[in-house]
């Protein structure tokens, strides 16, 4: 058992490393990945400036931004890792190794998170002096425990994701685009989720997303404290465990399958 | 010139294009595909009117206009800039077939102008299909629109031009990038969004954005499309007409010579087959 | 004229820390029309750089090249009419579409009518022997399907000169044989056409090439028919030794003795035997050979005299075999 979980380190370890050496082999990177990105935050930013919103609208939506940045990671970094991998024939090599598939997406992960945590800090950067966004800082230790559950949570969700992609390569892609807006929509990404009807609440509460960001916004921006979001910390370590057992069983059964039906390493493109 | 010739290649590049995007499933599914995306776009935008402005008591239908048909045809421009721009990583780094297309036509930039003509057509049928919704979701007088055909059809032909010609320019950057393709063509797209009166009149963006602002036509392109669906929309249609029709001119003849000199730069450092493979 | 003409053609690549690496050093090859002109090398050799250059691809860093009279860099785009490429190991269509789709797609690209385009694939499929794998999406294919789809799509425009780069990479036995059965078809139908080849299997530059340029470290180090680059080595003596055991650096150890340069070695697990192949200069120098290893420990089973090949040729010019570069 140790030296499975130490070889599964040890994969996402050199995973990750792969991805952050050659994502940043270009120097242009910096400009692609961080400031690029804020152009929507931006947008929306001036949109609530002109409307007149109060000062709270502008912080939702860098809060929002920065951590729609997650999102986006687990989609196309984790999500889509699999299908690439399968693409460029790495699957197949890595396959034939004793190595679990977990660290791989594990390391996928990792790695993306590295550029994505650049993205979400110069997005609250930029946001906190260009458009004058004030946080809480007594919020941040609950802050700081609702991010981190967010992100097992969210992760555990993203390797659910990534076996269906393991299986349906090309619909896999476009289910994930498909599943990109209404994310972002359910999210609540630049507004709080009390302003949609209730059933579409109660919808968007079942992505760990939703919770994270609004736990965050609380504790960033209302001053909520750990008891305040006790809530919150009990439906993320709930998602947690479902999310990571629903996970495993799916990704070993579409890896069956695929095996089955020999899409293992059958490249669509 | 052989315009029978053109017009074959163009017909098979855009037949690809469509294979491409929709071969994948049934037309049902692909319609649903198709359509999810912009509807929850329009939700996620309109929402910040209906949420915010409603509640607060700032119901201005002007502004409800304003945001909706900005949000609505900037599935045009979107959707065209988008299917330009991601061409050539798409062609390298996932097909890689750059090369043999590449060699195949005559001009690298007719490949990608052809490319990107479905996506213009589907972004079209989607800020037709998301205008009336997001129009009815803010509560807007639809009876208020009086539909300008004449000049919507000269501002799409406008917009497939100059928007044509900024996605070439930006595939040329993206041929010296196997990495940042997605994130390049992604972006091009943000910036639009964000300069081009999308959601807020460019105007009020800070004095340092304003040449961007001046120099990409998007905001006029975006005010008469507004004009051509409500006369009253209060602009000044002529000077935006000429202004555009000038920067249009401009945008070709820039983007042709920044290509070829793109295209020869990038054969000069072999970067034509680059792949990142991770 | 020239089917492919290039004068001190040189392409330099920037490594790490600026460092340049010659790709290419003053080139200079002569194909005639008709030709089936093979380019061998090993590894890293120049060859795909040669044929990027020829296809318009990449662009030289000095020097001139010229096809069917065009040059490479000014006439990019008369070039491209009259040439086209096919690769080996690789797959030059969608893997979302079909075979049909995929050659009639290409059809248009080249600007043959609908019409002419559907017969040009009928014909493809045909002169392929694709019939039972046309309607089937390229992501499907096999290897071999996909290389002789890789042909139909290098046919498509009648090009006047082909490149084939490594045509036969990976392929069994009896596809390998099919495409170079089809390389002599392709010159024996149209006189007017050169094949431009590069390949790692000396036999088949020996079998299929009018001409052979060998290429080491971007340089052609020699260039002729296979019987003129046989001539090479004709004064001088191929031996081949078979030595009891496993020793994979035995032909090293042979070199920094002192003996002839061209040596190569090659062990066998299942035989346990170590072969050598020497090109020497006189049967004296076979019996120094035979009495260093018995001196040196080693068993000697069997030195026999063989005929020259090309791959001695390229043994004694390059100093190594074609797999061990």
């Amino acid at each position: 058992m140790r030296s499975r979980i130490t070889l599964l380190l040890k994969v996402a370890y050199a995973r990750a490393y792969v991805r952050i050496k050659g994502g940043n082999r270009e120097p242009s990177w910096v400009v692609w990945e961080i400031l690029l990105p804020l152009l929507a935050v931006a947008s929306v930013a001036y949109t609530y400036m002109i409307l007149g919103a109060p000062r709270e609208y502008i912080g939702f939506v860098v809060i929002g931004g920065a951590m729609i940045s997650y999102w986006f990671n687990v989609i196309w970094g984790m999500g889509n890792a699999l299908y690439w991998e399968k693409e460029t024939g790495n699957l197949e090599t890595f396959m034939i190794t004793p190595a679990p598939l977990e660290g791989l997406l594990l390391g996928m992960a990792l790695g993306g998170m590295f550029n994505t945590t650049l993205r979400a800090l110069s997005i609250v950067l930029v946001g906190t002096m260009a458009f004058k966004a004030s946080f809480n800082p007594s919020g941040l230790p609950a802050a700081f425990l609702i991010f981190v559950l967010t992100m097992v949570a969210l992760y555990s969700l993203g390797m659910c994701i990534a076996s269906i992609f393991l299986m349906y390569s090309r619909s896999g892609w476009r289910a994930a685009e498909v599943l990109q807006e209404p994310i972002m929509f359910l999210s609540g990404l630049y507004y709080p989720i009390s302003i949609f009807p209730t059933l579409i609440q109660l919808l968007a509460s079942s992505i760990p997303l939703t919770i994270g960001m609004d736990g965050i916004r609380r504790s960033l921006l209302l001053g909520y404290n750990l008891y305040d979001l006790r809530f919150h910390v009990i439906s993320l370590s709930v998602m947690i465990p479902v999310l990571a057992y629903l996970a495993k069983r799916m990704l070993r059964y579409m890896e069956l399958r695929a095996k089955v039906e020999g899409r293992l390493t059958l490249r669509w493109m | 010139m052989d315009v029978i010739k053109i017009a074959r290649r163009a017909y098979a590049i855009s037949w690809l294009s469509w294979l491409e995007l929709s071969n994948w499933t049934n037309p049902l599914i692909f319609t649903i595909y198709v359509l999810i995306r912009p509807l929850f776009t329009l939700l996620l935008y309109a929402y910040i009117y209906v949420a915010f402005a409603i509640s607060s008591g700032y119901s201005n239908p002007a502004s409800a206009f304003y945001m909706v048909t900005g949000i609505s045809f900037y599935n045009y421009i979107g959707s065209g800039i988008y299917g330009v721009a991601w061409v050539i990583h798409e062609e390298r780094e996932h097909y890689r077939l750059l090369k043999y297309n590449y060699l195949a036509v005559p001009d690298l930039m007719f490949y990608l102008t052809s490319r990107g003509l479905i996506h213009y057509l589907i972004g079209l049928a989607l800020s037709l299909v998301t205008l009336p919704i997001g129009l009815w979701l803010v509560s807007y007088d639809l009876s208020s629109l009086q539909v300008n055909l004449p000049l919507i059809l000269i501002n799409l032909i406008l917009g497939y031009l100059w928007c044509t010609s900024l996605g070439i320019m930006v595939s040329a950057i993206s041929l010296f990038s196997a990495e940042w393709g997605p994130l390049i063509a992604e972006s091009t797209g943000g910036l639009l969004f964000l300069v081009g009166s999308v959601l807020f009149p460019a105007q009020s963006l800070p004095w340092w954005m304003q040449p961007l602002v001046n120099a990409i036509p998007m905001r006029e392109w975006m005010e008469l499309t507004r004009f051509a669906l409500n006369p009253q929309y209060p602009i000044r249609a002529d000077f935006l007409l000429q202004m555009e029709v000038i920067k249009t001119s401009l945008y070709l003849l820039c983007s042709f010579v920044f290509f070829k000199i793109m295209d020869k730069l990038v054969r000069m450092k072999g970067y034509l087959e680059a792949t990142t493979e991770h | 004229m020239y089917s492919i003409e290039t004068i001190e053609l040189s392409r330099t690549f920037k490594r790490n820390k600026g460092r340049l690496i010659y790709a290419l050093r003053d080139v200079n090859i002569k194909v005639r029309k008709g030709e089936i002109f093979g380019l061998l090398g090993p590894n890293g050799a120049g060859k795909t750089t040669l044929i990027r250059i020829l296809a318009t691809l990449l662009l030289p860093t000095s020097g001139k090249a010229y096809v069917l009279g065009y040059d490479v860099v000014g006439e990019a785009n008369k070039v491209r009419e009259v040439i086209n490429v096919v690769s080996g190991g690789e797959r030059s269509g969608y893997g979302i579409m079909t075979v049909k789709e995929n050659l009639w797609y290409f059809t248009q690209l080249y600007g043959l009518s609908r019409r002419d385009g559907w017969r040009k694939v009928r014909e493809l499929i045909e002169l392929l022997g694709m019939e039972d794998f046309a309607d089937i999406r390229l992501n499907r294919l096999s290897t071999g399907m996909i290389q002789k789809y890789n042909l139909a799509r290098g046919l498509i425009n009648d090009p006047k000169v082909l490149f084939l780069d490594e045509p036969t990479l990976g392929l069994d036995v009896e596809v390998a044989k099919y495409i170079r059965r089809l390389i002599r078809k392709l010159i024996k139908e149209d006189p007017e056409r050169t094949i431009f080849l590069t390949t790692h299997y000396m036999a088949e530059a020996e079998e299929l090439c009018d001409r052979i340029a060998i290429i080491h470290k971007g340089r052609i180090v020699a260039l002729g028919s296979p019987e003129q680059l046989k001539k090479m080595i004709c004064d001088e003596l191929v031996y081949k030794l078979e030595v009891k055991g496993i020793y994979s650096k035995l032909g090293e150890r042979l070199k920094e003795a002192g003996f002839s340069k061209a040596v190569s070695s090659k062990s066998d697990i299942t035989t346990g035997l170590t072969s050598l192949r020497m090109v020497l200069s006189s049967e004296e120098e076979a019996e120094e050979v035979v009495k260093w290893l018995i001196g040196s420990g080693y068993k000697v089973i069997s030195i026999s005299k063989v005929e020259p090949s090309l791959e001695d040729v390229f043994l004694k010019l390059v100093g190594g075999k074609l797999s061990e570069e």
